[in-house]
């Protein structure tokens, strides 16, 4: 094992000892993910399990972003929230438990909606950033910062028993979130989570698959998810890998882009009924 | 004929086109997206594609959700 130029002490070394043996990860490994930076956007039924798993595994700062406050119908799937925390601003309950976990990691929150003002400022102090959004207005956005500030981006996405996942990198070559979704669907056509449901070991999957591909994207292990989508059904069990490629049609990284700024879609917010 | 519709090999009749295959799988094509042969023809041209013998076609809703 390679000793690196950090020094570590011995709870840390204990601390992440399970990793640090890891064939390729090693202290050279651990040094990069506790000098990281990780953004996740949405500390919901994705956001839940990444933040747990990277703040575990060391990720030297978390930013958290959320405006949301704990509802009880989100306590099935989103894990970091619990009983006592109704009503509490999710990013305050997140830290609270992350730091009961991690007390090494540095959090910072962001407890207002991302938006076309504030989006490239909170994207532009981080090495990676995670999308654990739940509409699809949020994704272009971030998505979209990403690319134009060469951020790599996790990518994960659920609905029903189904998950989809990409890695999406700023090497000029992959394809970016607008070669598979290049525009907004029509209002009205898509189902949300609370209109079809969402079971929480669906989104703990798909949730933990974004923390591994974040953790490989610093670490520099390995083969990421770049240039592929990984698609997810929970009710048969089946994951799908589809070979994904840049498109010359794209909007965004074609040939002949039409979107050259950040693009805030309305917001059509349907009435929550429970 | 045979083509690949998401992972899957299916037999079809000839001359289909791609948006007579969407919707006949049931799906509404506004609510998906539609990889052909790893490109993503303009929707108002599905009609226009006629399916070709060993094509792959990967139908994708938009998942959103977190």
């Amino acid at each position: 094992m390679k000793q690196s130029g950090m020094a570590f002490d011995q709870d840390t070394i204990l601390r992440y000892s399970r990793q640090i043996i890891l064939d390729e990860f090693g202290y050279t490994g651990q040094e990069k993910l506790l000098n990281s930076k990780v953004l996740v956007v949405g500390t919901g039924g994705l956001g839940s399990p990444a933040l747990f798993y990277l703040a575990a595994a060391g990720v030297g700062t978390l930013g958290l972003a959320d405006f949301d406050t704990v509802g009880i119908s989100n306590l099935q799937r989103q894990i970091l929230h619990f009983t006592d925390d109704l009503g509490r601003k999710k990013v305050d309950s997140a830290t609270e438990k992350l730091k009961k976990l991690n007390p090494d990691v540095k959090l910072i929150t962001y407890p207002n909606r991302l938006t076309i003002d504030n989006v490239e400022e909170i994207i532009s102090d981080y090495d990676v950033i995670i999308d654990a959004v739940d509409n699809f207005q949020a994704r272009y956005l971030i998505s979209d910062c990403c690319y134009f500030l060469k951020k790599p981006l996790v990518e994960g996405a659920v609905l029903g028993w189904e998950g989809i996942l990409m890695t999406i990198l700023p090497d000029n070559q992959s394809p970016c979130y607008r070669c598979l979704y290049p525009m907004p669907p029509e209002d009205g056509v898509i189902p949300t989570c609370s209109d079809v449901g969402i079971l929480g070991a669906v989104a703990g999957t798909i949730g933990s698959l974004q923390a591994l591909e974040a953790i490989k994207l610093i670490t520099g292990i390995g083969k990421t998810l770049s240039g592929r989508i990984l698609t997810f059904d929970g009710v048969n069990l089946n994951f799908r890998e589809i070979k994904w490629s840049r498109k010359s049609n794209c909007p965004l990284c074609g040939n002949n882009p039409t979107i050259k700024e950040l693009v805030q879609y309305d917001i059509k917010c349907k009435l929550k009924t429970f | 004929m045979k083509i690949m519709l998401n992972g899957k090999e299916k037999n079809i009749d000839n001359n289909l086109n791609l948006l007579s295959l969407i919707v006949s799988e049931g799906i509404n094509p506004k609510s998906v997206i539609v990889e052909y042969n790893s490109e993503q023809p303009p929707r108002d041209e599905w009609d226009s594609i006629v399916l070709k013998e060993n094509d792959n076609i990967e139908v994708l809703k938009f998942i959103v959700g977190g």
